[in-house]
């Protein structure tokens, strides 16, 4: 149990981690978004890299963000019927949802992106949303790398939901 | 691969959604799930991870809905920074001496409130811990107190800079400046609907809403009044500077939310308020909010593809077209629809998934889109606090300190004849559609 123990506040700590270093991508979006409004507007002066940069920053934030958010709960829920359950029995539905409704998804979302990413690294594809055409593997493995998370913590989670029922009490606890 | 007729499709899909939710289970995986699952069924493995990785993987690089995050901190900033704290205690000081001052104070704050931040969720907790409190010492009728915290929090909906406004507009085929500028009338004239009716219930009672005792008030002299303005002018002045920036086509919604951002930290620092920390929570409370409301749209993104692929889209609108009793009956029908799914479901989840079916009948039946989103948008703030399931209301039980011993029934007393004004507005907005319309149509063509 020790171990499992470990590897979950490992995974947690990884969770954090992303989080921690992606809530800067918000100040990149203030500070990028500022700076290319006043040089269009001010100077007359657009640059070329603006649109791609904030387009990856936001991208960047949202991803690193969907494991802490998951991490803290903080992805919504309806839980009107949920909360009137035992939290024992909520750790139930929530495994039991968590094998139909994620996993499936986010696992082949992940295996998905890992290709894509690959590919990207492999033909050293470009992003053509503007003229600047920036190398689109540093964004892809981010992406991935968001997934990979989301998949991890999900386990955390299942881990943690399965041996509440099971056992009674929360495995953090102990 | 099964083939199932469009009908069934659309049944499987809503109805899937619309159950699974119940779980409790995060809404984004099961709107992602739910069109997963039968994806699979219908076009196969290939075809449906394509569909659905392509349109995460675009939504997450999508421009527009930059200004989500940048909103977002701009009004954490602007909360942070004590601003508001200061505006709430001069409004006091000023309002409070009339019958009733107090809710007032609440529905002007939260009116301001609601054009700084653009989530109700945070609207409404703000005004909880704020006004609450001081109504009830003041003896305030509990009803009153908490309909007015609801109805005033839950126009962060509404009022521009809105987030709702911002995913909403791009689904619609809209530019978001055109529907912040849609959104300025109608909710004004919310606003200001609330505060006859707080003024006139009070007038009637005053028992629901007393003064100020003459002892306790103090002289109103031009100094006081200078501070008032003083504490009003700079969070206006931020978000009309916005927001004129968006409506004279300077720039994109994106570029004057970061500008806006830059600015409220500038206040901050002229507040004296700023620290590094701040910077710290801003960012962090950005990154929790944004990833959440961005995996919903992500997926619920993805959920329309499988959705209007398989023709379901098609079926479910040629039914509410269908309708006997003409344009008018069909309409009803679409705000029915979107008002119940606005009690259960979560808001991102429907602009999405309904947005794109609603909009083939909108232009259909020759109503404009601007308009009709507009009456969607309002018609899911009336949803959000209408029991029985109603986010502004649990937001505010939830907040609520313990000691008031707020009671579920005193605030739905409170809160239905604010849903009454609401549902007034929307047939005032049918009758007088200009409301709506004349603000945007003022705009400069290019930007619209």
């Amino acid at each position: 149990m020790t171990f499992i123990r470990k590897v979950l506040k490992f995974i947690d700590s990884l969770s954090e981690t992303a989080g921690s270093a992606g809530k800067w991508f918000a100040l990149i979006l203030v500070a990028v978004g500022t700076y290319e409004t006043i040089s269009r507007h001010v100077f007359g002066a657009p640059t070329i890299w603006a649109y791609d940069t904030l387009c990856m920053a936001g991208g960047t934030l949202y991803m690193l963000g969907a494991s802490y958010d998951y991490l803290h709960n903080a992805h919504t829920r309806v839980d009107l019927i949920f909360s009137r359950f035992s939290i024992r029995n909520q750790a139930l539905i929530n495994a039991v949802a968590s094998l139909f409704l994620f996993f499936p998804l986010v696992t082949v979302m992940f295996w998905y992106s890992l290709k894509w990413t690959i590919k990207a690294w492999k033909i050293n594809e470009v992003m053509f949303n503007s003229f600047w055409y920036p190398p689109a593997g540093p964004y892809r493995t981010v992406f991935t790398l968001g997934l990979f998370l989301l998949v991890l913590q999900g386990l955390a989670r299942l881990i943690r939901d399965l041996y509440l029922y099971f056992g009674g009490t929360p495995i953090d606890n102990a | 691969m099964i083939t199932l007729n469009p009908e069934i499709i659309a049944l499987l899909m809503l109805g899937g959604v619309f159950l699974l939710v119940l779980t409790g289970f995060p809404i984004a995986f099961v709107i992602g799930s739910v069109s997963f699952l039968v994806g699979l069924a219908v076009f196969g493995a290939n075809t449906t991870f394509h569909i659905l990785f392509t349109r995460f993987y675009d939504l997450s690089l999508n421009y527009p809905y930059l200004a989500v995050p940048l909103f977002t901190f701009m009004g954490v900033i602007l909360q942070q920074s004590g601003i508001t704290n200061e505006l709430y205690e001069n409004l006091y000081d000023a309002l409070g001496r009339l019958k009733g001052g107090l809710a007032i104070v609440t529905i002007v704050f939260g009116t301001i409130l609601a054009a700084c931040l653009g989530v109700i969720a945070a609207s409404v907790t703000i005004l909880t811990l704020m006004a609450l409190g001081p109504m009830l010492n003041r003896g305030y009728d509990r009803s009153i107190a908490s309909g007015s915290i609801v109805a005033a929090g839950t126009l962060g909906i509404l009022i521009p800079p809105s987030i709702m406004l911002i995913v909403y507009a791009p689904q619609a085929g809209l530019s978001i400046g055109q529907m912040f500028m849609g959104a300025v009338f109608p909710g004004l004239l919310l606003s200001s609907m609330y505060i006859m009716y707080v003024v006139i219930r009070c007038l009637i009672n005053p028992s629901l809403g007393p003064a100020i005792p003459k002892d306790q008030m103090t002289p109103i002299t031009p100094a006081k009044i200078l501070k008032l303005l003083k504490s009003m002018l700079p969070p206006v002045l931020l978000i009309a500077a916005v927001l004129g920036t968006i409506f004279s086509g300077i720039a994109p919604p994106t570029e004057a939310a970061a500008v806006g951002c830059t600015a409220s930290i500038l206040l901050a620092i002229a507040y004296r308020k700023f620290s590094f920390k701040m910077l710290k929570t801003a960012s962090l409370e950005t990154m929790k909010v944004s990833a959440f409301v961005v995996l919903i749209a992500a997926l619920s993104y993805a959920f329309v593809g499988i959705f209007m692929n398989a023709g379901a889209g098609d079926v479910v609108a040629e039914l509410i077209l269908a309708v006997p009793g003409g344009k008018w009956a069909s309409f009803a029908v679409v705000m029915i629809i979107v008002f119940a799914l606005g009690m259960f479901i979560e808001w991102i989840g429907i602009v999405f998934i309904v947005v794109p079916i609603f909009s083939i009948i909108f232009t259909k039946l020759g109503f404009d889109p601007l308009w009709a989103g507009m009456m969607v948008v309002i018609n899911l703030q009336m949803a959000f606090m209408t029991p029985p399931m109603a986010m502004s209301i649990f937001v505010l039980k939830g907040t609520a300190p313990k000691e008031y011993n707020l009671e579920m029934g005193d605030i739905i007393r409170g809160v239905l004849p604010f849903v009454a004004i609401v549902a007034f507005v929307l047939v005032l907005l049918v009758v007088f559609p200009q409301i709506i319309t004349w603000l945007p149509e003022k705009m400069i063509v290019s930007v619209r």
